[in-house]
Order: C-alpha cells, then sequence, then structure tokens
C-alpha cells in the first residue's frame, strides 16, 4: 500500500465523479467543466505512470485548448428555451441498461487475461520528452507532418462550415 | 499498479460516455460524451505503453515510445474532432435555435 496505490485511488474517484458529472448535470456548463475535471484527473494518471510529455500535451490540449472551445460554443449555441424539451423516458432505461452491459462484457473480456505492473524501468526515459521527440522526428516524421496538413485542413475546413453564405441583414431593420 | 486497475477504469469511463450519448439529447454534452470516450482509449494506449517493462528484454524503449506517440496523434485527432463538432454544432444552430439533436427527426423522410 504505497503513496502510487492511494494516488491512483485518489485520482480514479475523481476521474468517476467527474465522468458523472459531465453525465448528469441539467446545465452545459457543468459539462464542460466536469470534462475539464476529467481531463486533469487523467493527465494526473499520466504522470503517476512517468509519461510527463504526454500529460503536458493533454492538459494543454484538451483541458485547455479544446475546453475554452466547448466554453465558447456555450456561449455561442446558448438558447433561452430548455435545451432538452423530450423527455423519453424508456429511451433512457433502455441506454443505461445497454452501456452496463457494454461495460460487463467488456469486463469479463479481459478478466481472464494475465496481470503484468505499470512500471518504469530504469534507464529507459520512456515518456520523457528527449525520447518521444526523437521518435517522433526520425521514425514518425511523415505521420507528424501528416497530420500537421490534418490541422491545416480542419482548419479550413471549420471555416467554410461556420461561414454566413446569406447576405447580412439590413443594419437598420435589426432590432435588439 | 497492476494493468487490471487501469482497464477498468478505462472501461468504466468509456461506459459512461456511451451512457451519454444514447440518453442525453443536447448536441454538446454529446460531444463532450465522445470526447470522454476518446480519453478512455488515449488513458488505456498510455497503460498498454508502460505493461511490458517489468520483464528484462522483453519490451525495448523504442517500442514502448511508440504507445505514447500513438496517443500523441489520438490526442490531436480528439482535438480535431472536438473543434469540427463544435463548428457543425453552431452551423445547426443558426438554422434551428436549439441544441436538441431531436430536431434531427426530420430527416427522416
Amino acid at each position: 500500500m504505497g503513496a502510487t496505490f492511494i494516488l491512483f485511488w485518489i485520482l480514479s474517484t475523481l476521474a468517476f465523479a467527474a465522468a458523472m458529472g459531465i453525465l448528469v448535470s441539467k446545465k452545459e456548463l457543468y459539462s464542460v467543466l466536469s470534462f475539464i475535471v476529467l481531463v486533469f484527473a487523467i493527465s494526473g494518471h499520466f504522470i503517476l505512470m512517468n509519461a510527463q510529455f504526454l500529460a503536458i500535451v493533454n492538459i494543454l490540449v484538451v483541458a485547455g485548448a479544446l475546453g475554452v472551445m466547448f466554453l465558447y460554443g456555450l456561449i455561442l449555441v446558448r438558447s433561452h428555451r430548455d435545451s432538452e424539451q423530450v423527455k423519453i423516458l424508456y429511451m433512457r432505461i433502455a441506454g443505461v441498461i445497454a452501456s452496463l452491459l457494454l461495460l460487463i462484457v467488456l469486463t469479463a473480456a479481459v478478466s481472464k487475461a494475465s496481470q503484468n505492473e505499470v512500471v518504469l524501468r530504469p534507464g529507459t526515459w520512456i515518456g520523457h520528452v528527449d525520447k518521444i521527440g526523437e521518435e517522433l522526428f526520425s521514425r514518425f516524421f511523415v505521420p507528424f507532418v501528416i497530420s500537421g496538413l490534418l490541422l491545416l485542413s480542419v482548419l479550413v475546413g471549420t471555416v467554410v462550415i461556420i461561414i454566413n453564405r446569406e447576405p447580412a441583414p439590413d443594419p437598420k431593420s435589426v432590432t435588439l | 499498479m497492476l494493468t487490471h486497475f487501469y482497464v477498468v477504469l478505462a472501461f468504466l469511463l468509456f461506459s459512461i460516455g456511451v451512457m451519454g450519448v444514447l440518453t442525453r439529447r443536447n448536441a454538446l454534452v454529446l460531444l463532450l460524451c465522445i470526447e470522454l470516450m476518446m480519453s478512455a482509449g488515449i488513458l488505456l494506449l498510455v497503460v498498454f505503453s508502460k505493461m511490458h517493462l517489468t520483464h528484462a528484454n522483453s519490451f525495448s524503449g523504442a517500442q514502448a515510445s511508440q504507445g505514447q506517440i500513438f496517443a500523441l496523434f489520438a490526442i490531436m485527432a480528439a482535438a480535431v474532432i472536438g473543434i469540427t463538432g463544435i463548428a457543425v454544432i453552431f452551423a445547426f444552430f443558426r438554422k434551428t435555435r436549439s441544441v436538441d439533436i431531436n430536431f434531427l427527426n426530420r430527416l427522416k423522410n
């Protein structure tokens, strides 16, 4: 019962609570904030597994960029009505039962698998930024460049989706 | 720490994501649940990159780094999915003034 064990359970409880917060909160704002808490908990797991580079990237990209983007999206699409007007009870019950069955099947599938420890063997430096950068810029250089092209195409595609093709309304006719 | 704990944790998070996609009707929360499922998968990638290191000479350092590089690309894919999804939700909201995906029922006929 070391410090790793205690930290694992604290982070797992935090991640589970944040995931339930995404699921059950009535307001979208609390869902987005729970998602940010979840990302921090998963980054804590990464640090626990000695994958510091991925932990920092996860916080910067997912919690920082994507979380803020979700908050901006929330501001833009906020409607004054209740966002979930139609609440179908039997669909909810069916969804809960289906996902619980999925959890049982997945857990049963791995229950007979061999158990291994998640450790860092000394001297390998796996998960440190120099090792990952070395691999990324030598063996994985082409996928790295292609992922950059993917990001560029997403930038262009997002603008194309969002752009307003309808003519702008006459400023005199706009009533606030 | 045994791998089983991490695997069951990732399955739990994934199942909560599936539950959210099946039960919630709000498009933004739906997208958040998809991101939650992606995060569970990324957690598993990092766990499995560290898994075989207890046995000497069973798994080289370069091979273990590949799992984390794959996780890096998966984080990028999650960001791409999120941003494209928000763009689609915004375009959808401008037409319907709502983020309820039950509106898409009218695509049926």
